[in-house]
């Protein structure tokens, strides 16, 4: 069984609870695939690491297929209307498809023609990658229509356009850590690019640092930013932090391949990560030699709208 | 760029009750006696007797694997998962109930362990430091609470027979070899000669072996494509080898497809029926009461049985029925993830890669769309359709998002006669519309004199004084832009 069964299961039933979740991955037999380093919520962890059911929530949701644990809805994950995400790119337009799948969707991709264009492709960690393509933007939206989809304009840029940057106060939340025995404390090294022990104390005493509270499954991430102490998305914390100690050299970018490149540890947060992965439709690709994680098919104004919101400047290559 | 809520963080069960697939558990499941601290040694299996044993959910009263309330007494199971390359991996796999938490700390006879909620039924599988010791000594965890006490026992022995199952991946421990069936048996280096020739006794080939250099534990080896074909007698002692004589015992599976609950399963995904055990002596199968024959790979078949609707399969006086399902659902955007945007005047929200108004304050929103940060403003093909675009990112030069209730045609400067013309242009974002004059009708009802209409007609006309190109500048959009630009005019003469 693959993630295409998994995907039209939770397109039919649309929304459920997170052990539905979980039964469903054993019940369809999903099969482990180890897809590169995932960073999201074990730092140092490649994705053979994290529970199966883990590492395919991640992808579902870096692909923009499924949300999880979204405050606004009632249950643990809900499928998204089936989209195609545009963008635009060497003077013709793409469009991956995204959300629910449904059961005649081949057939109604069959039956666009004209000069629509559409390719479905195998890929390793994630369901079937579907591409429509056409040099007219108008026509590709009419076909989209047609088979009953959404369409999302240019969705790289305006995701990126939508989220504030690593260090805007609208990424944080003010909190405070738990208090209580047993949490291990650990504090990012921006140096090192990974957790040091740390004691509970040294938040207080910190004016700038992330810090990881842990206990068993449990990770929460706090900011001491200006002296004060925020609730944040470890990857917002990280890069936030990294800016904040003038580390802005992290990504690269190829101009003659159009890769942007990141190190493993600092996989971008959450939904930049998404327009970055909606630009080809493809997982990043690890480069095991140079610890990187590889981001296809951006486009330069892409890279560089993600670069000013991560607080790095771009070598390119 | 926060998520809502922590990734790490699990939220506690909440499934509802589904289907019990059919147990068959290795272990030996003993009432609880004496206190719950798990024993230094817990008790070796003993091996199958000779009269075939019930499976758990046939008896009355007992969910599967479930002992009664007075004595928790719960199964672990081995799991065996096959890997890319030839590679295996063992590990535990502990039976929840549904009175026990999705996470747990229980006692070990040296320490602690933390158990995670896998789903409904079982908890995360563990892989255990020593799984040579464990899989040949046995296991046992406690864990009391005020409400109730609970052991999970895997008692050791020197074999282990292991079969797919329904609701897990890869193969679980089983008490015995079934007919028909694929297993993998683990098993002691040195049982392994006699482990061999009961498998070839079974009507199998035990050609398929996993050794330690592959993830077996240490001293142990793993037969896979097990696949016995002849029943054998069991011997009237408790020998362990009996586990590897399979009865002649029929059973009735559904494989594969798409279940959506319970017995439903999705219509072009229905289940693969395969009937196991000494299906040659025994009576026919049937499906919705048509006489069915194996084709390939052992799958019976009827025409329409995988049609929607109620389905039966029977063989030997015991049937299973299922449901076939149409797909049926409909998909709405929701607001996922909340943003307020760099004025926080308006809020974006983020489903997939939509990107929206937040619904609460956008009704009939739509798609946002991009705007180059100079030129925030977007009107329509009807006078008074003007809209200002949200700054979401705030960051300098980043497009502008409009997420409009009207189809936009034109993204036009907030100030155009203060411009740059080298920097700005009219830019056409939008199918090339032509302007729609207001009806006589509407005209009447004073449309022309709304701010909005003020708003629109001001706009266009402030940027055709400016001279700014168009973009794409060519003669077509040029010309549209120069009908918006009279109806503009015209508008601005009837109110003056």
């Amino acid at each position: 069984m693959s993630l295409d069964d998994l995907l039209l299961w939770m397109s039919a039933r649309g929304e459920g609870s997170w052990p539905q979740f979980r039964s469903a991955v054993e019940e369809l037999h999903v099969e482990a695939e180890d897809t590169g380093a995932d960073g999201e919520s074990s730092d140092e962890a490649v994705a053979s690491d994290l529970p199966l059911y883990q590492a395919v929530r991640l992808n579902l949701q870096r692909l923009g297929h499924v949300e999880f644990f979204s405050t606004n809805v009632d249950k643990d994950w809900r499928v998204v209307p089936p989209t195609l995400a545009t963008s635009e790119q060497q003077g013709q337009w793409r469009g991956v498809l995204c959300g629910a799948r449904f059961p005649d969707l081949q057939r109604r991709l069959a039956g666009v023609g004209g000069a629509v264009s559409w390719s479905s492709d195998e890929i390793t960690g994630m369901p079937k990658r579907i591409e429509m393509a056409a040099t007219d933007l108008e026509e590709l939206c009419q076909a989209a229509k047609r088979i009953g989809l959404a369409v999302q304009l240019q969705a790289p840029t305006s995701l990126l356009a939508a989220i504030p940057p690593v260090d805007d106060p609208r990424s944080r939340f003010p909190a405070e850590p738990p208090a209580g025995p047993g949490w291990i404390v650990e504090r990012f090294s921006t140096s090192k690019l990974r957790w040091k022990r740390a004691e509970s104390r040294d938040l207080e005493r910190t004016r700038t640092g992330l810090f990881q509270f842990r206990l068993k499954y449990q990770r929460f991430h706090f900011l001491r930013w200006q002296g004060k102490t925020f609730r944040v998305q470890v990857q917002v914390g990280k890069y936030a932090v990294l800016r904040r100690h003038r580390i802005r050299n992290l990504l690269s970018y190829d101009r003659g391949q159009s890769v942007l490149s990141v190190p493993v540890p600092c996989r971008p947060p959450f939904l930049l990560e998404r327009a970055l992965v909606l630009c080809s439709g493809r997982l990043p690709r690890l480069v095991p030699a140079q610890r990187l994680l590889a981001y296809t098919q951006v486009p330069w104004s892409v890279a560089q709208l993600a670069g000013q919101l991560l607080r790095q400047e771009i070598q390119l290559r | 760029m926060s998520a809502n809520r922590s990734p790490s963080l699990e939220p506690a069960s909440d499934i509802g009750p589904q289907e019990d697939p059919v147990e068959q558990l290795a272990s030996i499941v003993e009432p609880l006696v004496g206190g719950t601290e798990p024993r230094r040694r817990p008790p070796k299996y003993r091996g199958l007797s000779a009269a075939p044993s019930k499976p758990p959910s046939a008896q009355p009263g007992n969910r599967a694997g479930e002992s009664s309330a007075q004595d928790r007494s719960l199964a672990i199971e081995v799991r065996l998962m096959l890997e890319r390359g030839g590679y295996c991996s063992v590990s535990l796999i502990a039976k929840r109930i549904s009175s026990l938490p999705e996470n747990l700390t229980v006692k070990t006879a040296d320490g602690t362990l933390d158990l995670r909620g896998l789903q409904d039924d079982w908890y995360q599988d563990i892989s255990l430091p020593d799984m040579t010791k464990v899989l040949r000594d046995g296991v046992e965890w406690s864990q009391e609470t005020d409400a109730c006490a609970c052991r999970w026992l895997l008692s050791g022995r020197e074999i282990y027979v292991l079969a797919g199952r329904a609701d897990l991946r890869g193969f679980i421990s089983q008490p015995c070899l079934e007919l028909g069936r694929e297993h993998a048996v683990l098993c002691s280096e040195r049982s392994r000669l006699e482990v061999e020739d009961a498998i070839r006794t079974a009507g199998a080939t035990p050609t398929d072996v996993i050794d330690s250099s592959l993830g077996a534990p240490s001293g142990w080896v793993v037969f896979t494509r097990v696949i016995p074909t002849r029943s054998v007698p069991r011997s009237d002692a408790n020998d362990i080898l009996n586990a590897l004589r399979p009865l002649p015992e029929i059973s009735i599976n559904l494989e594969g497809g798409i279940r959506l609950e319970y017995t439903n399963w999705l219509a072009e995904h229905a289940p693969l029926i395969r009937v196991y055990g000494d299906v040659d002596h025994a009576a026919e199968v049937f499906i919705d009461g048509h006489a069915a024959r194996p084709g390939e790979n052992g799958v019976y078949r009827v025409p329409g049985y995988d049609s929607v609707g109620p389905h039966s399969v029977w063989c030997g006086g015991i049937s299973k029925s299922y449901t076939i399902v149409p797909f049926s659902a409909s998909w709405q955007p929701f607001d996922a993830y909340v943003f307020p945007d760099s004025g926080a005047r308006r809020r974006l929200s983020i489903c997939g890669p939509l990107v929206q108004e937040m619904a609460a304050e956008a009704p009939n929103r739509a798609p946002a769309l991009l705007v180059p940060a100079t030129n925030p403003i977007v009107v329509g093909a009807v006078p008074g359709q003007y809209a200002v675009a949200a700054q979401g990112s705030g960051v300098r030069g980043a497009p502008c998002l409009a997420s409009p209730s009207f189809e936009p045609v034109w993204a036009l400067p907030s100030d155009p006669l203060h411009s740059s013309k080298a920097l700005v242009a009219i830019v056409l974002v939008g199918a090339p519309r032509s302007p729609e004059a207001p009806s006589r009708e509407r005209q009447a009802r004073g449309h022309y004199w709304s701010a909005a209409v003020e708003a629109w007609s001001r706009l266009i006309l402030d940027a055709k004084r400016k001279r700014l190109r168009t973009e794409p500048d060519n003669a077509d959009t040029r010309e549209l832009w120069a009908a918006y630009a009279r109806l503009a005019r015209q508008i601005r003469r009837v109110r003056t």
